[in-house]
């Protein structure tokens, strides 16, 4: 349970001479829920991105379980990459593939038979409370739907790790908190990872064992959640303020 | 500034061949597109079948008009059948329905894989564990290779059959008269060397459509982009590989 199942190691990414990350380290272990906070446009897609190698760090090395994923051939990354689900920003479902399709096609991709495939689909589709909508098309669902269509494909495989970059963004409270919920329970009664990009230190908290802040491409707050209350970083301070500001208003309605 | 042009234009050709290379690797893998195939065989060849029928039944009928013309003074119309037939076999029949294809299909495979690129729906392949070389651009390729020649056929006997019909209509030159010429002038290397060309021109509308669309970014504008540069560099790259092949070919 302690092993560390991701380490990232000086890790730096410049795009055009501008310095998106800038040495970060981090060790995530086995069964935790990490929350990457920061601001819009700091560089947590790409943080989250370089992790599965979907873009090539300038320096630093990635490990995952003590494999050095930024060293390996192309053919060795696809197959190590069968270890991670991906939950991307805009949900990036497959248009021109029904919903059913584009969940089983990473488990075509691993050879399984049609009736388990139908059967994981169906299973998963449940989970995520969206049940028996296989035969739609990505432009027939709204976007809470795709979201969590996009995370029954990233959990499909039952993966060790999920990353999710902002899978609440964008959506109102009462999807947003469904998904949180969703992402909690596949951490804690199914042990898959986390790792969670987000700007909303709410559903932080309510996910997550952890948060660290990213700000000016460095990691600057690494906190226990338990301890969010005692961290002095002005920047993450204001996230903390706005979460409360929000509170304060609902109190009011 | 020039050099740094040129750099970056060797890089992308540098690049290019990459990409075909892991493309044409995919084929390991090809039951496992075969419904990407079909998709594409049929948006290649089934859905442009209207429009090269169109555009070279025009061409085979103006080619009767002027081909008249040209040879009136120096040569009998018996000879219009084997001049129009030469130059569709060789030239127009192969030209012209690739550059229709560049700026059909090529732009469709352009807007498509740039859309997906920007959408992070390549990224989402590539989280699965597929390539996204071989599971997108090799069955476009594929069909390239495929529909173009046997659209070309199609364009070469439509364009021809539309000649003969005008030449009657118009210049009162008999159908037999018309083929016997064809006939009496024919050598399979103008078919087969026409046949040859849109090969390749097949997997340079193919090739260039899809690494355009590959390497978009920057959302809707990226993707414009790249449809219009796949449109732009397929056609020069034809029209160049036409004098190049034509020279092998025919010089
Ligand atoms: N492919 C790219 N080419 C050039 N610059 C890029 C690229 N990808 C990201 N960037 C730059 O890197 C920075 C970080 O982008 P990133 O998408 O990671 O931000 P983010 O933290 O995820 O923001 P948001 O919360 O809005 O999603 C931005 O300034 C962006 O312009
Ligand atoms: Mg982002």
């Amino acid at each position: 349970m302690d092993e560390v199942i991701l380490k990232l190691l000086d890790l730096s990414k410049s795009f055009e001479g501008k310095k998106v990350l800038d040495a970060i380290s981090l060790e995530v272990k086995e069964g935790e829920a990490v929350a990457i906070l920061g601001k819009s446009g700091v560089g947590k897609t790409v943080l989250l991105k370089s992790m599965v190698g979907l873009l090539k760090a300038d320096s630093g090395h990635i490990f995952f379980k003590g494999v050095d994923i930024t060293r390996l051939k192309r053919k060795d990354l696809f197959a190590i990459r069968k270890h991670f689900g991906f939950v991307f920003q805009g949900s990036a479902l497959f248009d021109s593939m029904t919903v059913y399709e584009n969940i089983a096609l990473p488990l075509e991709q691993r050879g399984l038979g049609r009736d388990e495939i139908n059967i994981r689909v169906k299973t998963v589709l449940e989970l995520v409370g969206l049940p028996g909508i296989e035969n739609l098309l990505p432009h027939e669902l709204s976007g809470g739907m795709k979201k969590r269509v996009g995370i029954a494909r990233a959990f499909v495989t039952q993966p060790q790790i999920i990353l999710y970059d902002e899978p609440t963004a964008g959506l109102d409270p009462v999807t947003g908190i469904r998904i949180n919920h969703l992402i909690g329970e596949l951490n804690r009664k199914r042990n898959v990872t986390a790792i969670v990009v987000t700007h909303d230190i709410r559903s932080a908290t309510s996910i997550c064992d952890r948060i660290v802040l990213l700000s000016q491409g460095k990691l600057v707050v690494d906190v226990h959640v338990k301890n969010i209350e005692k961290v002095e970083h002005p920047e993450f301070v204001e996230f903390l303020k706005s979460a409360k500001i929000q509170e304060v208003r609902n109190d009011k309605k | 500034m020039v050099i740094k042009k040129l750099i970056e234009v060797i890089t992308h050709i540098g690049e290019f061949f990459i990409l075909m290379k892991d493309s044409v690797l995919g084929v390991t893998n090809l039951y496992k597109i075969r419904k990407e195939l079909l998709r594409q065989l049929e948006f290649f060849g089934v859905n442009s079948i209207p429009l090269v029928t169109f555009a070279s039944l025009f061409t085979g009928m103006v080619s009767s008009v002027q081909t008249a013309y040209q040879i009136r003074d120096y040569a009998p119309l018996d000879f219009l059948g084997a001049g129009v037939a030469k130059a569709v076999m060789v030239e127009l029949g192969p030209v012209l329905t690739a550059l229709i294809m560049a700026g059909r299909v090529g732009a469709g495979i352009a807007a498509e894989l740039g859309t997906m690129r920007v959408t992070e729906q390549i990224d989402a392949l590539e989280v699965i564990g597929i390539d996204p070389a071989g599971f997108l651009i090799l069955p476009r390729l594929i069909a390239g290779l495929i529909m173009v020649p046997l659209l070309t056929v199609l364009a070469d006997f439509v364009a021809i059959t539309g000649s003969a019909v005008i030449s009657k209509l118009i210049l009162d030159l008999d159908f037999s008269v018309f083929f016997q010429g064809i006939k009496l002038f024919f050598h399979s290397i103008e078919l087969f060397g026409g046949l040859l060309k849109s090969v390749v021109f097949g997997f340079i509308i193919a090739a260039v459509g899809s690494y355009s669309g590959y390497i978009a970014k920057e959302g809707a504008v990226g993707v414009g982009k790249a449809t219009t540069r796949a449109v732009v560099i397929s056609s020069l790259t034809v029209l160049m590989a036409d004098y190049f092949l034509g020279v092998i070919l025919y010089g």
